[in-house]
């Protein structure tokens, strides 16, 4: 199988199987641009915004996933399920909130569509039931209502309930 | 690291795979939060108001919104005459599928939303949906649409409250808009405040302009919108009949009426001073004679008999054809037994319905089955329903696939224990997939054992905030 580096940002390099990496299609773009030859093993491809413990979850979910069917065409009009989320996944992004959230740019940056829906479903879940000072808790975000503002709020969502 | 270091294109992304409820407690975390959840409220549809102006004017350019279904647009009075020029290229040319002009609370420049509500139709002349919610016409006197045409249009949809001559205007201005493609068109007449009363000329109004728009429309719904928070009683007014008509002049409009053909009609149909007088909507419903899906909201008075009549004598009219029919009560539940004995007579039509697979009748006691049903029936919806029901749908509906009820009777002495008993007679019905129906506290350990069957529990949130309890269950289908 040939291999492609990997060079994280604080310059730790990964050996990744091609089939793999072509998995981040921002990967597949750089390798189709450089006309990266099979058996050019001494290749290196940096990428500048993703670290060495980052880079190496994506790796691990890549290579879980590699055999995975092509995702379905999306179906805009319904609502999306959150609740689908495989067990080896849900096990697998069982980490801080932190590393969760830098996972999730790592996949929008490499461009890897199935691990940004997956955390993004990660992230949806935790905010789904609760309510507005449980989500501020989890987050750690300020409050920067005033009582009259949330207030407004507050009757602006009984209107659209309605919908 | 934390939620904020992710860019909007994602955080929208996360807002998107929330369910309704979640979206609106999550307006209430912060202004970020709000301006961001009301300008990509859903999946692509864009809520544009003051406050959301600035996110919605970079939506076009950022690369994550390609294309909008849906663009609300809630009293918005920015000054927009510069973005307005440009056409395609203003990026508040959106091209959604659906425009719809919402209700505004606060007072703003009339002059500045008029222009607005014109631009944003102009600059977005490809929609096939546009709609004029409750209240929002309010204040509007008349668009600059000369030479508009709105070549994809294919449903509109208006709401009128009309307490001065404002909204006939506009009705008039709207019909100089050319609809080539209009076939699904919504009329309702609406009550928003105890000051501000329909009146006959509002509908009359709404009547011309159905005459004027008539050719193509194939899906037409006419309907009374009541505001909840006022008393029911307050709010028997009359959409139907132009008393204020001279007589040649409303027999014009009914022989007008009469040629107006359609494949989908939902009408409403509401007393006056607790006399039913169901005028223009009865002339319409009398001429149908290619009905696919009929629904009729009534709101039950003191004498029926005319309606009866007619409601009936429709659907014979309709047998060949009719494949849906919905029959709601609207009001209070003590009123509903005044319609008791109409359903026994619908029924007697009923029969000789062809082609009829969807029945609701979701608002009304089912306390026998009247035989027989017409077997092609698939998809049924009942009110309360006593449980041995369950086992009689079983021969007489063959076909049967989805079944919803509101509930079992409470009757003396309940009958709970013979509930799984007779869920299980018609679940062992080959046709039948699925049935639902809202839960009290049944025991359905003897359901719970079956690998064929899925129990799932939900809850569904009532327009009053009530929250009801489901119970779905389904047949899981045997993989060979």
């Amino acid at each position: 199988m040939p291999v492609v580096r990997l060079q994280s940002v604080d310059g730790e390099v990964f050996p990744v199987d091609v089939e793999i990496a072509r998995m981040s299609f921002a990967i597949r773009n750089m390798l189709d641009d450089l006309g990266v030859q099979d058996n050019d093993a001494e290749e290196v491809i940096p990428l500048p915004n993703v670290t060495g413990p980052i880079l190496r979850k994506v790796i691990e979910w890549c290579t879980h996933h590699k055999d995975d069917p092509p995702p379905p065409e999306e179906d805009d009009t319904r609502e999306k399920r959150t609740d689908d989320i495989p067990a080896w996944d849900q096990e697998f992004l069982r980490v801080d909130q932190a590393v969760l959230f830098d996972i999730i740019l790592a996949a929008n940056y490499l461009d890897i569509k199935g691990l940004l829906d997956v955390t993004c479903k990660t992230v949806a879940n935790m905010i789904k039931g609760k309510t507005p000072e449980e989500i501020r808790k989890l987050f750690n975000i300020k409050n920067d209502f005033t009582p009259a503002e949330e207030e407004q709020i507050r009757k602006e969502n009984e209107w659209c309930e309605e919908k | 690291m934390g939620f904020y270091h992710l860019p909007v294109e994602i955080v929208s992304f996360i807002f998107e795979l929330l369910d309704n409820q979640s979206k609106l407690q999550s307006r209430l975390v912060c202004k970020e939060w709000t301006c961001l959840l009301d300008s990509h409220n859903l999946a692509h549809n864009v809520v544009l108001r003051n406050k959301t102006f600035k996110y919605v004017k970079n939506l076009k350019s950022s690369s994550s919104c390609k294309h909008f279904k849906k663009l609300v647009v809630r009293g918005f009075s920015a000054d927009i005459s510069k973005l307005a020029k440009t056409k395609s290229r203003s990026p508040l040319a959106l091209s959604p599928e659906k425009l719809v002009f919402e209700r505004h609370r606060s007072r703003l420049p009339k002059t500045c939303l008029e222009e607005n509500v014109s631009a944003l139709i102009r600059l977005n002349p490809d929609i096939s949906s546009l709609v004029f919610t409750p209240g929002s016409l309010n204040s509007i006197q008349s668009l600059r649409v000369r030479g508009l045409v709105l070549g994809h249009l294919k449903h509109l949809q208006i709401s009128v409250s009309l307490y001065g001559d404002s909204e006939s205007v506009l009705l008039e201005t709207l019909t100089r808009i050319k609809m080539p493609s209009l076939t699904d068109l919504q009329l309702e007449a609406g009550i928003y405040n105890l000051n501000n009363f329909v009146n006959d000329q509002t509908f009359i109004e709404l009547v011309k302009f159905l005459i004027a728009v008539r050719s193509g429309v194939k899906k037409l719904k006419l309907r009374h919108v009541l505001s909840s928070r006022f008393d029911w009683h307050l709010m028997l007014l009359p959409l139907t009949l132009a008393r204020a008509l001279p007589q040649a002049e409303l027999d014009t409009l009914i022989d007008e009426l009469a040629s107006i053909q359609v494949e989908e009609l939902s009408l409403m149909f509401i007393p006056r001073d607790g006399i039913l007088d169901y005028g223009l909507g009865l002339e319409l419903l009398r001429c149908q004679t290619n009905l696919k899906k009929f629904h009729m909201e009534i709101f039950p008075g003191r004498d029926s008999h005319d309606f009866k009549i007619c409601t009936k004598s429709a659907i014979l009219k309709n047998t060949e054809t009719l494949q849906s029919l919905e029959v709601s009560c609207n009001g209070y539940g003590d009123r509903c037994w005044l319609l008791a004995n109409y359903i026994d007579e619908l029924w007697q039509a009923l029969n000789y319905c062809r082609v009829l697979e969807t029945l609701d009748l979701a608002s009304f006691w089912i306390r026998r089955l009247l035989f027989p049903w017409p077997e092609t029936i698939k998809h049924l919806m009942l009110g309360i329903i006593k449980p041995n029901i369950l086992s009689d749908l079983k021969p007489a509906l063959p076909r049967l696939e989805t079944l919803l009820f509101n509930g079992f009777a409470h009757e003396d002495p309940p009958d709970f224990d013979s509930i799984p008993r007779h869920l299980l007679v018609l679940l062992s019905s080959r046709s039948l997939k699925m049935i639902k129906w809202r839960a009290e506290d049944e025991n359905l350990d003897a359901l719970n054992d079956n690998p064929e069957l899925h129990i799932l529990r939900s809850y569904e949130l009532s327009r009053y905030d009530r929250k009801y309890d489901f119970i779905t269950v389904t047949k899981i289908p045997i993989i060979p």
